[in-house]
């Protein structure tokens, strides 16, 4: 860090607030606000958020030193079509894997089903005459004329985007990049996206979507990071500027452009960079992040200190979190559970007299019923004001009344009467059966990586999960939860802790014994040469991390395990120990290994990373040394499992002094969110101002 | 604590989804585990969850909606063989009898009893197609079930822990990959084990020794809601019939549904005689392809279980190809019996108009290959490829989707990496969708060229050749399938070598059209003729239509 660079901004561009923190680096002072998205033009509202920064913290644009972005406006742009005319060209005779898909049904009785329409619709998806085949030969070169044809045909009027996508491209990109350099000639200027480039993996459908997926973005992506990065500069700032990844690693500007599909989780992945960050700070090595807000919760793992990553994900499901009905990404992610699961979900009682509570959601608009909106249904949020968890007065520090007679009456009308019970014991069911959902979906990941989560502590933020974190922690036999101070900022925070990093990956699909070595030596070192150049093109060339994975499996499964490696290069002496690791990797996953059969390799993977940065914050607050704390006033409360209220002390967070003990059942606020500590909880705050929920002793 | 009062309905709505979970993650571990094609690509696995009494409570959310029907009953002939007395924890027990299972011999029925205090509290179930068992190359012309490979009867594979060497030793001689074929047989295990863990683990954490009153509960109440399903639809007697390829000539399939308050009875009666060729079926599985047509028809707002099958009758004379009599071979069980599902849904829909679609081109494209692949193994496998779903009151039908079993496609660059073979196409056909106001999703088409120097045997398994997916309301007719080698077109059931070079090629039935084609939204027809799904001549032809 320079003298005269002392600033870290972190933006998190969400679809209803822009959050800012800027961090002064000299004084360790944090400060953050929330502006209005502007949807338009969204580097707008970033523009407004760091003058507001600058001039909180006095410093002059020149002394921003970085700024790191989370952004949703690629998942949006897919979300809502406002992406680029993209067109395609593929092999002839498989213009369709991009709509074929996988061919499976995700719900199994559904005759009505349907499935998101492809990015490129099949009149601009254009077969050429070309070939290449596994081994990486070329029986067939790129014939020159199909891809003149196409790009003057009809359908190529006014395209935006070209995605080139051919057979075997990961084992040779020959054809690929012929058929880029017709492209440039041609249509000069135009972004074009290669599969062979974008994701070299063996799979034509992933590919192909991925490709797609990634020139459908790239214009507007490219657009609005150039504005951004223009305005910047002309402001007087010379400080780097990155975007997160949704692989909770940050990407300089030019990667960004190129790569825009892998900013599609960067949004939620820089919520769980902020957990992964506390994990480290506060030396818990494993983690569960929870992150519960207006229509959705979302959960990550944070294991040894590292996120879990994925491999793929999905994106603009067109049934709400049904896994298969969405279009797939094979872009390195975090990995996110995502549960129709928020204060806006609705609850009601199906035709078996069943309480169900989401995925259905009132949303910020009508609202659950207690906004006075025109909202009818009861939701989460309901139960939360009826359970006098929430202060009708004090709702977002008191900019919002309540209207807790709505609630009552909503949840009455809608859970009450059907079931027989008062609005009390509707709300406490709606509690449970919400918490449980939550819970359930977290057990069924842990349980399908064999992880016991009784291992982990419960880190929970967004508007809504303070007050459901004990319950749902309870519910997984976890006995801490933590809630960290400004919870409503921490991914914008989250920015400002991730390392640059970029995940490779290359097919090469063959028994581990027939592995040709020198060819994924080559591969890696090429691969590494490449994100080492990236790095260095960003400054990092100091702290440089480089790992390496393979997926493999049993010949003839269809399912691949990801089997750490170490260094490169290889050799045919190392086989055995990769083996023995496979061996391992697959009994931690099935508790079970089988000799006979031999091991194939399929995809290759590397992540180069820079350093990890620090982030160093003096949070603002009282020090005291005896811990006694004054509540500033008491309401009762319902807790599951009990029908008379309880009397709950309450605080202001804001009020709490660093190593503060509170006994449940208890009540803290702050214009954020509400925590509640159920009895028998213990509650301290600690360093960091945190929020230290001990739940072992829990008493309903 | 049997006999318990009944459980309040928000612990119930959490002990439910419980029960599934369980189930789901034992599916999730079979499938990730398994080596038969089948299983990973068709999904033709299942996991299932029965209570002491044999009901079964639970499956999971996905695997192949057939085998509810078929576990449901396979229980009972397990317990019939060895009733709860001669069973002790560690156990566990197989069959291949397709009479009992899943009227093909290489669906290994795999059954776990879980004990607490001494006392069996449930049953683990999954079903397994194994990748081998013997016999010749599964195919469609085998003419009884002892060419089809080796059957097991009701026999303890594991007992009290221990496996059972002997029966091992008899099954690794008799299959060509006994490696992959024993693998198999422990990932069942393994999913099974994972059933009963969880389910003592739960039973721990809600302090009960037995869920007999949650079981009770979960079982009535999904009868409720098949009931109320049922009695949604309007009384009456509905029937339908349709004619199949057959083996050396057609079939005919018979349809009759009587609705009557909350009970609904199928029967088949008049449907053509057991056939000479392995493509009959047991009377169990077509009972499932029938009963999934029902269950899609009428929607319970509940997760299926053994419960939803109570109020569905089922009559087919025995001796019949839809309820063929041993030694019937039964290879291509697909072939005849996946003509259901969209025969009772179409005769449903004279009762239900709105919710019925119309046909779907099903059966699937299933041949099975073997020879020698890329690595110099030996490999047993099948070349999936499906037709168009039928097109829908409301919209078009999916091109290329699995129905009514779940069949995945296999990625071209995966098999072109693992066999000796190389594709022309793979693309969706043109015009293969039935036109209408609504259109039929289309059928894919592809075509393989033999890379090997070795000869690779091809058991064709294909039907609807001769008769094409049948328009309702108007809608007309999808295209049909075919088969073809070097251009000539072959028989869709046999079993042929492939050479050096030949290409064999197929293309899948289109579904259906719902609606007059007439009535057809012109943007619509315009959309299908940009994006070639139809082609200029068939929008003249059907569709009147004019540039």
């Amino acid at each position: 860090m320079s003298d005269d660079k002392y600033i870290a901004i972190g933006v998190d561009i969400g679809g209803t607030f822009t959050d800012v923190v800027v961090v002064d680096e000299r004084t360790h002072a944090i400060h953050s606000a929330k502006v209005l998205t502007t949807p338009e033009q969204p580097e707008n509202a970033v523009l407004t958020a760091v003058d507001e920064m600058l001039q909180l913290t006095s410093a002059v644009p020149a002394a921003i030193r970085t700024l790191v972005h989370g952004t949703t406006l690629a998942t949006n742009a897919i979300i809502e079509r406002k992406g680029a005319r993209t067109l395609m060209l593929t092999t002839k005779g498989f213009r369709d894997a991009l709509e074929t898909r996988t061919e499976l049904r995700y719900d199994l009785y559904d005759l009505f089903i349907q499935f998101p329409e492809p990015l490129v619709p099949r009149r601009r998806r254009i077969g050429i005459t070309e070939r290449t085949l596994f081994d990486g030969s070329v029986p067939t070169p790129l014939l020159a004329n199909d891809v003149h044809e196409a790009l003057t045909s009809e359908h190529a009027r006014d395209v935006e985007a070209i995605a080139i996508c051919f057979l075997h491209s990961y084992a040779n990109p020959e054809n690929e990049k012929a058929a880029r350099a017709l492209v440039e000639e041609v249509l000069p200027g135009i972004p074009i996206s290669l599969s062979s480039d974008v994701l070299p993996e063996i799979g034509e459908y992933g590919r192909a979507s991925t490709t797609a997926a990634n020139a459908y973005v790239q214009p507007l992506i490219d657009k609005y990071l150039g504005a951004l990065d223009i305005a910047l500069k002309d402001k007087g700032s010379s400080g780097a500027f990155f975007v997160m990844g949704s692989n909770a690693g940050t990407l300089s500007l030019d990667v960004a452009r190129k790569y825009p599909v892998r900013l599609v989780e960067s949004g939620p992945a820089a919520g769980v960079s902020i957990a992964a960050h506390y994990a480290r700070t506060l030396d818990i090595s494993h983690l569960l992040s929870f992150d519960m807000g207006g229509t959705t919760a979302k959960i990550a793992l944070v294991t040894d200190f590292e996120p879990a990553r994925a491999t793929e994900l999905e994106v603009a499901r067109v049934k709400r979190f049904q896994k298969g009905s969405g279009l797939l990404l094979k872009a390195p992610a975090v990995e996110l559970i995502e549960i129709g699961a928020g204060g806006g979900s609705i609850a009601h009682v199906d035709t078996l007299g069943l309480l169900s509570v989401g995925p259905e959601s009132a949303g910020s608009s009508p609202g659950p019923a207690c906004y006075s909106q025109g909202g009818s249904a009861a939701t989460v949020t309901d139960a939360d004001v009826v359970l006098g968890y929430l202060n009708p007065d004090y709702f977002l520090g008191g900019k919002m009344q309540l209207d807790r007679d709505r609630s009552i009456a909503a949840i009455d009308k809608n859970v009450g009467e059907p079931m027989s019970v008062s609005a009390t014991r509707a709300a406490a069911s709606i509690f449970e059966v919400v918490n449980d959902n939550m819970a359930n979906a977290a057990a069924i990941y842990a349980a399908e990586q064999g992880i016991d989560l009784r291992r982990y502590a419960l880190l929970a933020f967004g508007g809504a999960a303070p007050a459901h974190a004990w319950d749902v922690a309870r519910r997984l036999g976890i006995s801490q939860v933590r809630i960290p101070f400004a919870a409503g900022v921490l991914s914008a925070l989250g920015c400002l802790t991730s390392p640059m990093s970029f995940d490779f990956v290359f097919g090469y699909m063959t028994e581990l014994r027939h592995v040709n070595w020198a060819r994924v030596n080559q591969r890696f070192a090429e691969l590494e040469a490449q994100g080492r150049q990236q790095l260095s093109d960003a400054d990092v060339r100091e702290g440089v991390t480089v790992t390496l994975s393979a997926d493999m499996r049993y010949y003839g499964q269809r399912y691949e395990v990801t089997v750490p490696l170490q260094a490169h290069p290889f050799d045919e002496t190392q086989t055995d120990q990769i083996e023995d690791a496979f061996y391992a990797a697959y009994r931690s996953y099935y508790g079970r290994q089988i000799d006979e059969v031999p091991v194939e390799t399929v995809s290759w993977r590397m992540n180069v990373s820079g350093p990890r940065p620090k982030l160093d914050i003096a949070w603002p607050g009282r020090m005291s040394s005896s811990g006694d704390v004054t509540p500033k006033g008491e309401r009762s409360a319902f807790f599951p499992g009990s029908s008379k209220a309880v009397t709950c002390s309450v605080f202001e967070r804001g009020e709490l002094p660093v190593r503060a003990q509170i006994k449940g059942p208890a009540i803290i606020e702050d214009h954020e969110s509400t925590t509640i500590v159920p009895p028998g909880a213990k509650l301290n705050i600690d360093n960091e101002r945190m929020i230290v929920l001990d739940i072992s002793e829990v008493s309903l | 604590m049997s006999g318990q009062t009944s459980i309040d309905p928000v612990t119930l709505t959490m002990w439910w989804n419980k029960l599934i979970t369980i189930v789901d993650e034992a599916q999730a571990t079979l499938l990730r585990t398994a080596f038969s094609r089948i299983v990973t690509d068709a999904w033709d696995f299942s996991c299932a969850l029965f209570d002491a009494k044999g009901q079964m409570i639970a499956q999971g959310r996905h695997g192949l909606p057939q085998f509810t029907g078929c576990m449901s009953f396979a229980l009972h002939d397990f317990l019939a063989e060895f009733p709860p007395e001669k069973l002790e924890p560690g156990d566990s027990l197989i069959t291949t009898d397709p009479w009992i299972g899943a009227s093909q011999i290489n669906d290994v029925f795999f059954m776990t009893p879980i004990f607490r205090k001494g006392r069996i509290v449930a049953y683990a179930m999954s079903v397994s197609h194994s990748p081998d068992v013997g016999g010749r190359l599964l195919s469609a012309d085998s003419k009884e079930i002892f060419e089809e490979g080796f059957r097991l009867p009701v026999i303890k594979l594991y007992q009290a822990g221990k496996p059972n060497e002997d029966l091992f030793r008899i099954i690794r001689m008799n299959v060509r990959v006994p490696d992959i074929v024993v693998g198999d047989l422990e990932a069942q295990l393994a999913a099974n084990t994972i059933t009963e863990r969880r389910l003592q683990a739960f039973m721990d954490s809600v302090g009960r020794d037995d869920l007999d009153a949650l079981f009770e509960e979960v079982w009535t109440r999904s009868d409720q809601v098949m009931a109320q399903a049922i009695e949604a639809i309007p009384d009456g007697v509905y029937s339908d019939e349709v004619e199949t390829d057959g083996f050396e000539k057609p079939l005919k399939l018979c349809c009759k549904i009587t609705v009557d308050g909350d009970r609904i009875h199928i029967d088949c009666t008049g449907s053509s005689p057991q056939d000479a060729y392995g493509i009959n079926t047991t009377k169990r599985w077509s009972f499932a392809e029938a009963a999934f047509g029902c269950i899609c028809t009428a929607r319970p707002a509940s997760p299926v279980n053994g419960a939803t099958l109570k109020r569905i009758d089922y009559t087919v004379p025995e001796g019949t190809v839809i309820n063929a009599n041993f030694p019937a071979a039964l290879g291509g069980r697909a072939l005849v019996a996946m003509y259901l599902p969209s025969l009772v849904i179409r005769t449903l829909g004279q009762a239900l108009p709105d919710k019925a679609i119309a046909e779907t081109g099903a059966p699937p494209h299933l041949s099975a290959f073997m020879g020698k692949g890329n690595s110099g193994r030996r490999f047993v496998d099948i070349l999936f490829a499906n037709g168009g779903l039928g097109a829908r009151p409301t919209m078009d039908g999916v091109s290329s989707l699995g129905f009514p079993a779940n069949i995945s496609g296999v990625p071209v660059e995966v098999t072109e990496n693992e066999k000796p073979l190389t594709f022309l196409y793979k693309e969706l056909a043109t015009d293969s969708g039935g036109p209408g106001t609504f259109r039929g999703g289309l059928g894919h088409a592809l075509a393989v060229k033999s890379t090997s120097p070795e000869t690779m045997t091809f058991a064709a398994r294909m039907d609807r050749t001769e008769h094409p997916t049948i328009g309702i309301n108007g809608g007309f007719n999808g295209a049909p399938a075919s088969v073809a080698i070097n251009g000539e077109t072959v028989h869709p059931k046999k079993t042929r070598e492939l050479s050096q070079g030949d290409v064999f090629a197929i293309q899948c039935a289109g579904g259906a059209g719902y609606g007059r084609p007439a009535e057809r939204k012109p943007d619509a027809i315009a959309a299908d003729l940009a994006d070639g799904y139809v082609s200029e001549d068939a929008a003249k032809r059907d569709y009147n239509w004019e540039r």
